[in-house]
C-alpha cells in the first residue's frame, strides 16, 4: 500500500459545524476527505441528503470529494492527517471510537479548546493518554464558519512541534481566504484558545453592564495578561497569546459575540446568575475554563483577579457589577 | 549468568576493523554530503574550526609529540582554502580514521572474566566494614555491600530484553561512584556488561589502563572539542547500539552539581537510540533497542562539596562522559566507604520501566505498548507515505520527548533519604524567614543563623507529611526510613550526618538549638528534592 496515495485523504473526527465546514473547503480544495461521525443520524443526514441545515445552513451541498464513515478503521486506513473537532463535551467519546486504530503514522491536530480535570489537562494530552499518536497539532483562531464558507478571508494558526504536521495542515487548508500560520509551541496555542474564553466572557459583562470603551479595552488587556500568566505558568511561551489563538480569536469572540462573550451579556443584566450560568450554551467553555483554573491557581497560590471574580459572579456569591467594581479597585500595580 | 554466547562484548574484537572502517565511512560521506547541502558548513570549513580548536590547545605544549601534532594542524589551516574538494574529502578521511582508532577499545574475554571474578570481590572489599581499631578485615563481604546497596526493578524483564534487542542504560548522574556501582550492579544481577566512553586519563592511569583498555569501553578525549572529533564519538557510540553493544551513557552530561535530579538530558546522545534503530529499520534489518532510565540514589554523595562549589560559579560546563578520576585513588574511595558504612548510609539502584525510542513503555516480549497497555508499532512513527525513512525535524521532536519521558521517570524514581526531607525542611524554613533574599544572599547571609530544634521538628514534620503524600501520588519514592521514622529521630540521624561526614561541618547543635554552618551543603542536599514543586506548598501557611 506504499506510494504517493498512501492515506492521503485528509481525516475529520467530529461532523459538528466547524468539521463540516473545514471538511467542505479541504474538498473544494481537491483533497479526498473521510469525515467520521459516532452519530447514525447525522451520518445518514449527511450520506443521503449531503446537507446539514440544522448544524451548517449555510453549507448548500456537501462536495462530493466528502466520504462519511461510521468506520473508524476506515478512518485510520485512508488518512495520514486527521482532525478532531468534536465539541469539547464529545472529546473522550470520540476517542473511545478512534483512538485504539490511530498509530505512529497518524498526525492529529485538534480543534477541542478545553482544560480538563484539577490539572488543566489539554487536549493533546488527553489524545496522548487514549491513543499512541506523537505527532500532534492544534488548530486555532479567528476563523468563523459562515464566513470560511462565503469565501471572506479568515486566518488560523497551527501549533505543533511537528513541522510536518504544519506543513500538512498548510497544504491542506490553505487556499485565497484562508491562511494557515504555524507555530511550535503546541501548548501555548492549545493554552491560549482555551483561556481565552475566559476574556471574552468577562469583557461580555463589562460590555453587558455598557461601562464603556476603556473597561473593554482594559479588561482585554489585562485579561490577556492575566490568561497568559497562567499559560506561561504552565509551559508556554508568552508570545503565543499575543498570537492569533490568543488576541485574534479573543478580539473575533467579541467582534462575533461568540458564546463565551454572549454568556458575559446575559450575566450583566441576569437577576439571577446562578440560572443564567445554568442554562448557558454548552460552547460557552469560558465558564467550566473559570472553575477548573481557579482551583488550580487555588492549589498552587496563583493570583487571578479576574477569573476569580468571574467564580464569584458564577456561584451567585456576587451580581457582575459586584465584580467590575472589585476588579476597579484591585491593588494597583505595575502592568 | 550471561553466558558468553549471548554477550556481544566476546565478538567486539572480530568485529573491531569493520566497525572502525563503518564509522570512518560514515562520517566522511554525511561530512561530504552536508558539504554539497550547505557550502557554508564545507569541508573547509570543519578542517579549519579542528586546525583553529588543536593549534589553540597545542601552542604552549613543549613536548615533542605535541609540537608534531602542533605542526600537522598547521599544515592543514595553511593547505585547506587551496585545496580541492576532493583533497580535503582526503584529508578529512585521514583525520577520522585516526580518531576512530583511538576512540575504539579493546574487548579481551580473559581480562573480562577475570575481572569480573576478581572486582566485585574488590569492590566489596572497599565496601567492607573496617574495624574500630583500623585493622581492616582483608576478606571479601559481599554481603556488606548488597546489605548498604539496593537494586530494584523489573530485572527479570530486563534480563529477557537483553536477549531480545540491545538495551541502553540512561542512569542519573551524582558521583564519580556511579560507574562503579553500575558496573557492579549490571554484574550482581546477572545483566550483560555494558560498554561506555570513559576519559582518556584512565587509559593511561596505570592502575585502570589494562582494565579499561580490554573491556570494551571507548575511549574519550575530551580536550577535543572540535565538531569532526565530536561526531567521530557520536557515531561510534550509534555504531555501538546498531551493532547490538549494550550500551550506558549519562544522559544529564554531567554530575548534577546542584544535586537535584537532571530533567535537562543531553538530546544530542540521547538521539543516538533513535537514530542507531531507525537505520536497521530502515535497512530493514530491525533490531529493537531498549531505554532503561536508571536512577543512583545516594544518602551521602562523596564529592558534595565541590560540586555544589562549582554550581554555584555555574561552572561544570557540559561533559557527558564518564569521568572516574576517583576510581584510580582508592584510598579516597575507601574513605568515603567507611565513613558511609559507619553512618549506615546506603544506596538504591532503581531501574525503572524500558521504553522504546520513542519513550513507550515495552512490555516483557520488548513489544511496544501505549497507556492503555496497547501494543504499538514503533515503525509507523517513522513512516512518511507509508515507508520509514528518518526525518530530521521529526526525529529531533522524537528525542525530545524520549527526553521528557526519561525525565519523568528519573522524578518518579528518586528515592528519597531523611537527610533530603531534613535539609529541604531547614534550607526552605530559612528561605521564608528572608523571603527577599536571593539564593546567594541567603546562602552567605544565613550562617551562624541559630533554628530551635522544636522548629526544625516542626518543619520536618510538615515537609514529611507532604512527601509522604507525594510518595503515595507517586510523584517520587521515599527510602524505607524516610516513610518510618519519626521527624524526630530524622533530625537527630540528620544532625549526626551534618557534623560528621564532610569535612565542613554542615549544622551542629548548640544548647538545644541548630546552629547551620554551612549554607551550601544543606542547600545541596535539600535540592534532592526539587522539581516537585513542593516548595510552594510548604509556602501556603498549612500548605500540606
Amino acid at each position: 500500500m506504499a506510494g504517493n496515495d498512501f492515506r492521503s485523504a485528509i481525516g475529520f473526527v467530529g461532523a459538528g459545524r466547524f468539521g463540516l465546514a473545514l471538511a467542505q473547503i479541504v474538498a473544494e480544495n481537491g483533497r479526498e476527505v473521510v469525515l467520521f461521525t459516532t452519530l447514525p443520524d447525522r451520518a445518514l443526514e449527511l450520506h443521503e441528503t449531503r446537507r446539514c441545515p440544522d448544524v451548517v445552513p449555510e453549507l448548500e451541498r456537501l462536495h462530493p470529494n466528502v466520504r462519511i464513515t461510521r468506520d473508524a478503521e476506515d478512518l485510520a486506513t485512508s488518512c495520514t492527517l486527521v482532525v478532531l473537532t468534536v465539541g469539547a463535551a464529545y472529546l473522550e467519546p470520540a476517542l473511545d471510537a478512534v483512538g485504539a486504530v490511530l498509530d505512529g503514522a497518524h498526525q492529529v491536530v485538534h480543534a477541542v479548546h478545553r482544560l480538563e480535570g484539577d490539572a488543566l489537562l489539554r487536549t493533546s494530552q488527553v489524545l496522548r493518554q487514549r491513543s499512541c499518536v506523537k505527532q500532534m497539532g492544534v488548530i486555532a483562531g479567528p476563523t468563523h464558519v459562515s464566513e470560511l464558507l462565503s469565501s471572506r478571508p479568515n486566518a488560523a494558526v497551527v501549533g505543533s512541534a511537528f513541522p510536518a504536521v504544519i506543513r500538512g495542515v498548510q497544504a491542506a487548508f490553505a487556499r485565497a481566504n484562508l491562511r494557515i500560520y504555524g507555530n511550535p509551541d503546541l501548548r501555548g496555542v492549545e493554552l491560549a484558545a482555551a483561556l481565552g474564553q475566559v476574556v471574552a466572557l468577562a469583557v461580555g459583562i463589562s460590555d453587558g453592564l455598557k461601562l464603556g470603551a476603556a473597561t473593554h479595552a482594559t479588561l482585554m488587556t489585562r485579561g490577556l495578561a492575566e490568561i497568559s500568566r497562567i499559560g506561561t505558568e504552565l509551559g508556554a511561551t508568552e508570545r503565543t497569546f499575543s498570537g492569533l489563538a490568543g488576541v485574534g480569536r479573543l478580539v473575533d469572540a467579541v467582534r462575533r459575540g461568540e458564546p463565551n462573550y454572549q454568556l458575559g451579556l446575559d450575566l450583566a443584566v441576569s437577576t439571577d446568575p446562578k440560572a443564567t450560568v445554568a442554562s448557558a450554551s454548552v460552547e460557552a467553555q469560558g465558564l467550566i475554563v473559570v472553575q477548573r483554573v481557579n482551583a488550580y491557581a487555588e492549589t498552587n497560590g496563583i493570583d487571578l483577579p479576574i477569573c476569580a471574580a468571574l467564580g464569584r459572579v458564577f456561584d451567585g456569591t456576587w451580581t457582575a457589577e459586584d465584580a467590575m467594581r472589585a476588579l476597579m479597585s484591585i491593588e494597583q500595580m505595575y502592568e | 549468568m550471561t553466558s558468553d554466547a549471548d554477550n556481544p562484548l566476546f565478538r567486539f574484537n572480530h568485529e573491531r576493523h569493520d566497525l572502525i572502517d563503518d564509522v570512518v565511512e560514515r562520517v566522511t560521506r554525511e561530512a561530504v554530503e552536508r558539504a554539497w547541502e550547505s557550502p557554508e558548513h564545507g569541508l573547509e570549513y570543519l578542517l579549519n574550526e579542528a586546525a583553529f580548536l588543536e593549534m589553540s590547545r597545542l601552542e604552549d605544549r613543549d613536548s615533542n609529540r605535541h609540537q608534531q601534532q602542533y605542526a600537522f594542524w598547521r599544515d592543514v589551516a595553511h593547505n585547506v582554502g587551496r585545496a580541492s574538494e576532493e583533497e580535503n574529502a582526503e584529508l578529512l578521511q585521514k583525520i577520522v580514521t585516526r580518531y576512530a582508532r583511538d576512540i575504539a577499545g579493546h574487548f579481551r574475554p580473559g581480562v573480562f572474566k577475570f575481572a569480573t571474578r576478581v572486582l566485585p570481590p574488590g569492590i566489596s572489599l572497599l565496601f567492607a566494614k573496617q574495624s574500630k581499631t583500623g585493622l581492616a578485615k582483608l576478606q571479601p563481604n559481599l554481603d556488606a555491600l548488597q546489605d548498604k546497596v539496593r537494586i530494584e526493578g523489573e530485572l527479570g524483564k530486563l534480563r529477557r530484553l537483553a536477549k531480545i534487542g540491545t538495551l541502553l542504560m540512561v542512569p542519573t548522574h551524582s558521583s564519580h561512584m556511579d560507574s562503579i556501582l553500575m558496573g557492579w550492579a549490571l554484574h550482581a544481577t546477572d545483566l550483560p556488561p555494558v560498554t561506555y566512553g570513559a576519559g582518556k586519563n584512565l587509559f593511561t592511569n596505570p592502575m585502570t589502563a589494562f582494565f579499561m583498555a580490554n573491556l570494551g569501553a571507548y575511549k574519550v578525549d575530551r580536550r577535543l572539542r572540535h565538531t569532526i572529533y565530536k561526531q567521530v564519538l557520536k557515531v561510534w557510540s550509534q555504531s555501538l547500539l546498531e551493532h547490538g553493544y549494550h550500551s550506558l551513557f549519562f544522559p544529564g552530561g554531567t554530575r548534577s552539581r546542584s544535586n537535584a535530579v537532571e530533567t535537562r538530558l543531553k538530546l544530542g546522545l540521547l538521539g543516538t537510540a533513535l537514530d542507531a534503530w531507525t537505520r536497521g529499520v530502515v535497512q530493514g534489518r530491525p533490531h529493537p533497542i531498549f531505554v532503561v532510565p536508571v536512577t543512583i540514589n545516594y544518602n551521602l554523595v562523596l564529592e558534595a562539596e565541590t560540586l555544589i562549589d562549582e554550581h554555584l560559579k555555574r561552572g561544570g560546563q557540559g561533559r557527558y562522559i564518564i569521568d572516574v578520576d576517583e576510581f584510580s585513588d582508592v584510598r579516597r574511595v575507601a574513605n568515603f566507604v567507611t565513613s558511609a558504612l559507619e553512618l549506615d548510609s546506603s544506596v538504591t539502584m532503581r531501574f525503572s520501566t524500558p521504553m522504546d525510542v520513542f519513550g513507550n513503555e515495552v512490555d516483557q516480549d520488548g513489544e511496544s505498548i501505549d497507556v492503555q497497555g496497547r501494543r504499538v508499532d514503533p515503525e509507523r512513527y517513522l513512516w512518511v507515505n507509508g515507508v520509514p525513512k528518518p526525518d530530521r525535524e521529526r526525529d529531533m521532536q522524537y528525542t525530545r520527548e524520549l527526553g521528557g519521558r526519561v525525565a519523568e521517570a528519573y522524578l518518579a524514581n528518586n528515592v528519597l533519604y531523611p537527610l533530603h526531607l531534613v535539609s529541604f525542611a531547614l534550607f526552605e524554613h530559612l528561605r521564608r524567614q528572608h523571603p527577599r533574599w536571593d539564593l546567594y544572599r541567603t546562602l552567605r547571609f544565613s550562617r551562624g543563623e541559630l533554628i530551635s530544634r522544636a522548629v526544625a521538628e516542626g518543619e520536618t514534620e510538615r515537609v514529611v507529611r507532604l512527601a509522604r503524600r507525594a510518595a503515595e501520588e507517586g510523584r517520587f519514592r521515599l527510602h524505607r526510613s524516610a516513610q518510618t521514622t519519626s521527624p524526630r529521630d530524622m533530625v537527630t540521624e540528620a544532625m549526626r550526618y551534618y557534623r560528621t561526614y564532610h569535612t565542613t561541618t554542615i549544622a551542629e547543635m548548640e544548647h538545644g538549638q541548630i546552629r547551620l554552618m554551612s549554607l551550601k551543603l544543606l542547600y545541596y542536599y535539600s535540592n534532592r528534592m526539587r522539581g516537585y514543586d513542593l516548595e510552594r506548598q510548604l509556602q501556603r501557611p498549612g500548605g500540606y
